[in-house]
């Protein structure tokens, strides 16, 4: 596909705002995006052109309890986040602050919070995108409804012998709980369980480390940790 | 790019998007008076829409509640090359209806006089505090919706507005699916032509 073509820009960026692509399109979709300005900015264009639809509702004023409720999630959540702060890397074996030189953090912007909606899976809720110290990214991970999806960016090779091993860091600084193990090339993918995803909901990064072949064999990362990455959510 | 749709954003200041990118800002450093702020200008409009899609006020308030959440802990990650505040916001809202509808899904449909009655002239002149560009723009985008077929119109206005899928459009004008994936790709080429023209 010759995606310098203005006319396939404009229509894969507008089908993609309408929700009209299939799961498989929209991955590689979003993938062009990381990598195209134009892209970007044609996806923005059409979100600009068609929401006028979108204002031309009756403007209804909400309950007051709708602000009230609002207000408390709010404070609560500032509060979580200072008092969380200090210890959020702190327990687990995890010694992140020690790789936070090796480690790159990055949050997805708009461009990819904003996911279309398709039928058979509902939109992503929670981006993550790994890269190396350098900016090169390495894998996107998103959750999908109950599924994670983990795309190795090109081919990930890990040190002979070894694998790379995902894991979600609780919000709660409990212990690192395993994803699974990230693919070398192309697309695996992981289902949640409940617990799994009230974990993910609030978690406060991931992790990947190096493990044995196969993974960890403690159910605990082993080896080194060499990339960390914040979690947005849509 | 689309120079009339971004006008505003890159040439002639718009006061009332430098204002939204303040409170905005303000979220982004923690200050509630302007999330409260950004809450009293944005939440009718936003509220507005979310009943119509949603149809029950628990779920348009819950939709709206968490819309609000978002954006508070989002602002940070807001640039101007995301779009307007305005435009950044509604999508937010957007998702976060259709995510609500496909938790519950299909226990709502669209009756074809919402979808006749969504852009009705008179509703969005009845907004009074709408700065005049926004009222331009949704004329304009009416104009030009008008003046596609009826089945691209309703396409267009079932996807971006109610999220549907091709699929649930094509089983709602009992039309096989090509021809619905046809009919979006003429009207994504003839709206953008229009509006652009």
């Amino acid at each position: 596909m010759n995606y310098d073509n203005p006319q396939l820009r404009e229509l894969l960026s507008g089908q993609y705002v309408l929700g009209h692509m299939s799961a498989r399109a929209r991955a590689r979709f979003e993938r062009l995006l990381l990598s195209r300005a134009d892209y970007a900015r044609e996806v923005t264009d059409w979100e600009e052109r068609l929401t006028p639809m979108l204002y031309a509702a009756q403007p209804q004023k909400p309950p007051r309890r709708v602000w009230r409720r609002l207000q408390r999630r709010v404070k609560k959540q500032a509060k979580a986040s200072s008092s969380s702060r200090s210890s959020r890397f702190g327990t687990g074996g995890l010694a992140l602050a020690g790789v936070a030189t090796a480690a790159f953090l990055i949050v997805l912007g708009l461009y990819l919070a904003r996911p279309p909606v398709i039928t058979p899976p509902p939109p992503p809720s929670q981006y993550a995108m790994i890269t190396t110290q350098q900016g090169v990214a390495r894998w996107l991970i998103f959750a999908r409804g109950r599924t994670m999806h983990m795309h190795a960016v090109g081919h990930v090779a890990p040190p002979a012998g070894k694998s790379y091993e995902l894991w979600m860091l609780p919000g709660s600084g409990a212990n690192p709980v395993s994803l699974g193990l990230l693919p070398t090339s192309g697309e695996a993918s992981e289902q949640l369980s409940d617990v799994m995803l009230t974990t993910l909901n609030s978690a406060k990064g991931l992790a990947v480390s190096v493990e044995p072949q196969g993974g960890s064999p403690t159910g605990q990362p082993t080896g080194a940790v060499v990339f960390t990455a914040a979690i947005a959510d849509i | 790019m689309s120079a009339n749709v971004n006008a505003g954003a890159e040439g002639t200041p718009d006061p009332q998007e430098a204002l939204l990118v303040r409170r905005l800002a303000g979220c982004a450093r923690g200050q509630t008076n302007d999330l409260e702020k950004l809450y009293a200008a944005l939440s009718p409009q936003l509220f507005g829409f979310l009943l119509r899609i949603l149809h029950r006020s628990e779920l348009a308030e819950e939709a709206l509640q968490e819309t609000f959440v978002k954006i508070w802990r989002k602002a940070a990650d807001y640039r101007a090359d995301r779009g307007r505040v305005k435009t950044w916001i509604f999508t937010i809202a957007r998702y976060q209806a259709y995510d609500m509808l496909r938790r519950g899904r299909r226990e709502f449909t669209v009756e074809p006089d919402s979808l006749a009655g969504l852009l009705d002239a008179d509703t969005a002149a009845s907004q009074d505090d709408e700065p005049l560009r926004s009222l331009a723009e949704t004329r304009r985008l009416r104009h030009c919706l008008d003046a596609l077929s009826e089945q691209q119109r309703a396409s267009i206005m079932l996807a971006y507005v109610h999220g549907h899928t091709q699929e649930e459009i094509a089983h709602h004008f009992e039309a096989p699916l090509g021809t619905v994936k046809s009919w979006v790709r003429r009207a994504l080429i003839r709206l953008k032509r229009c509006l652009e023209g």
